[in-house]
């Protein structure tokens, strides 16, 4: 079955490369995301999971692997069906050329099935294959638009992510060095790691999963080794912004999952908690007091997202049951709702050239939809009410409440600044005044653009009306198998 | 004597390092990398030697090839097309060497008490040492040099750093470790390429990454 996802990519891709009309381009990936959507909830339904695959092992399917495969699935099939009309759009107002076309698409779904087989990986270090080849098809991705500013976000966000793999690489190497003094045979397998964890040594395995964790921080941009996000972010096309920070920025995040259970097992999991602490609580510090000077909305989202990853580190740290459980409802949802955000605001940037607030004016006249994106959106990262992020992040605070009251009270002045940044940031878009020189023409927003606005929209509405709604028994799987 | 043949190459390898760290040209820092290469894939050679690892043969083999020629040669190359030369950088060289030597200091005593365990011999242990500081020295190029190849540079130390470590300490399983070498040697290729497109013009850039263009090639 794990062969599955590499055959349907196949065909996509062969389709993509031998395909004439950007149309059928966008079609294979439709229909390549559907697959993976589909294959993901067949397999959770007919597996008794966990399933090995291979006999050294290497691969697996459980839960959590299939939560996270439908997931960035989902990212990915809402980027897939916005990009028609988008992609479209960037060829007209030249910001990107016809020809780079297949190289985005053929990108696009080797970026899908390198994620997808990250979460199917039993071994840390084909997990690390895969997660750095994500960065590969990334940087391509962002590097794919006419500007020189592209390439030098792409470089950065190559340099930042794939240097701090490096360190998780030595990482691996010294628990490997470690598992095989104990078993007497090296593994790098998950289910091998778990059991023997128990035995590392106590300075040694703090030291080897700070290296391991570099890595994985770097990818889901947690301080100091967020800078590569914010920059990227603002400057890859926006169905890119929305991958990057749906899927890949989780996937980040997935390895620090994978590595929890691993690192609770050790005697030394007080030390390995309390620097996941620091660095989330940081994270959450320097990213909302940047917020709020930021009036480039894409810059806003990857602070944003500094912010949220922070948050759900704190509450990895603490290990309960329950934190880890709202944390992945929390991550869930906190895809879907940038995924709104990047889309709605592809929309803005084609509308007006730009993406500053400052530099927008009658936003609601010209681009309803997209600003009604950008309200539901904004409001519900803040984790308001109604929305889906409001109950986890309650818990997730409550949680860390328990733990300790001070950072909880330091979070949650944190956290009311980055809910202020997108108040500010809302409230200047809508009222500016600015004349400008010329009258901006109505961009008429391709059927496409608007379908996976809509469909996000109400997706997080009835989400947030019905939680935790369809998803519960889901997710406690995906949290069962982390504890 | 092999351990002494190893301790002579680890001292040629901080001394290609300490040239890298110091020099602005960057047609030699290309030299000096190929070099760095060389060096590692020569250690790896003579542990095959003493081992008998046919994995380390093949690691050998590999960064020979992919490290000491095909990398350089096309950095070389794309660097002739764009006529870059010189670079300027943050830290002068006496403060980038200071700081090098600090960094290994730092290593070697926090690394060489906790890795003592799993390795009797101590060419081991000084290996990884090496390993280790290597990575940082990279770091450190990248963190302290302002043009993007030879930051690129910084990260390929990085990861000969890495390779190094590796083939002192562990011996993971052989498939998986040609996988990460392919894997950071993809990365470094697409950096190096990315870097250059920095200072050419974007048709130029996007013409490399096209896929239609590599058919259109092909074809000729």
């Amino acid at each position: 079955m794990i062969i599955a996802f590499l055959i349907i990519s196949f065909f996509a891709l062969s389709l993509i490369a031998f395909a004439r009309s950007h149309k059928l381009m966008n079609w294979a990936s439709i229909i390549n995301s559907v697959s993976y959507i589909t294959l993901s909830i067949y397999l959770y339904n007919k597996l008794s999971l966990p399933v090995y695959y291979f006999e050294n092992r290497f691969f697996f399917i459980d839960a959590l692997s299939i939560f996270s495969i439908f997931l960035s699935s989902a990212v990915f099939l809402f980027s897939a069906i916005y990009a028609r009309g988008y992609v479209e759009s960037l060829v007209k107002t030249r910001e990107m050329n016809s020809t780079n076309i297949k190289l985005f698409y053929l990108s696009f779904n080797l970026l899908s099935l390198t994620v997808t087989y990250c979460f199917l990986s039993n071994n840390l270090a084909l997990f690390w294959i895969f997660i750095e080849l994500t960065t590969l098809f990334c940087a391509l991705l962002i590097a794919v638009l006419n500007a020189k500013e592209n390439i030098l976000a792409a470089l950065k966000y190559i340099f930042i992510t794939s240097s701090a793999m490096i360190f998780t690489f030595l990482g691996l190497i010294l628990i490997f060095t470690m598992v095989h003094q104990i078993t007497g045979s090296g593994s790098l397998n998950l289910d091998v790691l778990r059991e023997a964890a128990q035995k590392f040594p106590a300075k040694l395995s703090v030291i080897s999963f700070t290296f391991l964790l570099i890595g994985f921080f770097a990818k889901s941009g947690i301080v100091p080794f967020h800078s590569w996000m914010p920059h990227s972010y603002s400057k890859a096309p926006s169905a890119i912004s929305a991958i990057m920070s749906g899927a890949i920025s989780f996937a980040g995040m997935y390895g620090i999952l994978r590595v929890l259970p691993i690192a609770k097992n050790t005697q030394s999991f007080n030390s390995i908690s309390l620097i996941m602490i620091i660095f989330g609580v940081l994270s959450i510090g320097i990213a909302s007091l940047t917020m709020i000077a930021r009036r480039n909305v894409k810059k806003l989202m990857g602070f944003s997202s500094v912010e949220s990853m922070g948050f759900v580190l704190v509450a990895l740290a603490l290990g309960t049951k329950s934190a880890i459980y709202y944390a992945l409802l929390f991550l869930f949802f906190h895809s879907l709702t940038k995924v709104l955000l990047f889309l709605s605001a592809g929309i803005m940037h084609i509308q007006y050239g730009t993406i500053h607030a400052n530099k927008m004016n009658d936003v609601l006249k010209l681009q309803r939809l997209a600003s009604i994106g950008m309200v539901a959106g904004s409001i519900s990262v803040i984790g308001l009410p109604l929305f889906p992020l409001f109950l986890p992040k309650l818990y997730m605070l409550a949680e860390i409440g328990k733990f300790s009251s001070l950072l909880l009270f330091s979070i949650l002045i944190f956290l009311l600044m980055s809910a202020s940044s997108f108040v500010i940031f809302l409230s200047k878009m809508f009222s500016n005044d600015i004349i400008l020189e010329k009258a901006n023409d109505r961009f008429i927003v391709p059927f496409t653009m608007n379908f996976a606005i809509i469909s996000l929209i109400i997706i997080l509405l009835f989400s947030g009306i019905l939680y935790p709604g369809l998803i519960n028994n889901f997710v406690k799987a995906a949290a069962g198998c982390l504890v | 004597m092999i351990d002494e043949i190893i301790k002579l190459f680890f001292v040629l390898l901080l001394a290609d390092v300490a040239f890298m760290i110091t020099r602005r040209n960057i047609r030699s820092l290309f030299l000096i990398y190929a070099v760095q290469s060389f060096l590692i894939s020569i250690i790896a050679f003579v542990l095959y030697l003493q081992e008998k690892n046919s994995v380390l043969l093949l690691l050998s083999l590999l960064t020979i090839v992919s490290k000491s020629f095909i990398i350089p040669y096309m950095m070389h190359r794309l660097q002739k097309k764009i006529n870059l030369d010189m670079e300027f950088k943050y830290f002068t060289p006496t403060s980038s060497m200071f700081i090098s030597i600090l960094l290994l200091i730092l290593i070697y005593s926090v690394f060489s008490k906790l890795l003592s365990p799993y390795s009797s011999n101590s060419i081991f242990i000084l290996g990884s040492v090496i390993g280790i500081s290597l990575v940082f020295m990279g770091m450190m190029i990248m963190l302290s040099r302002k043009k993007a190849i030879v930051k690129t540079l910084g990260y390929l130390t990085m990861e000969n750093g890495v390779l190094l470590f590796g083939l002192f300490l562990s011996e993971i399983p052989f498939i998986i470790e040609v996988l990460i070498t392919l894997d950071l040697i993809m990365v470094a290729v697409l950096s190096a390429l990315f870097a250059f497109g920095v200072d050419s013009t974007i048709e130029e850039f996007h013409s490399r990454l096209n896929p239609l263009k590599w058919f259109e090639e092909a074809k000729k």
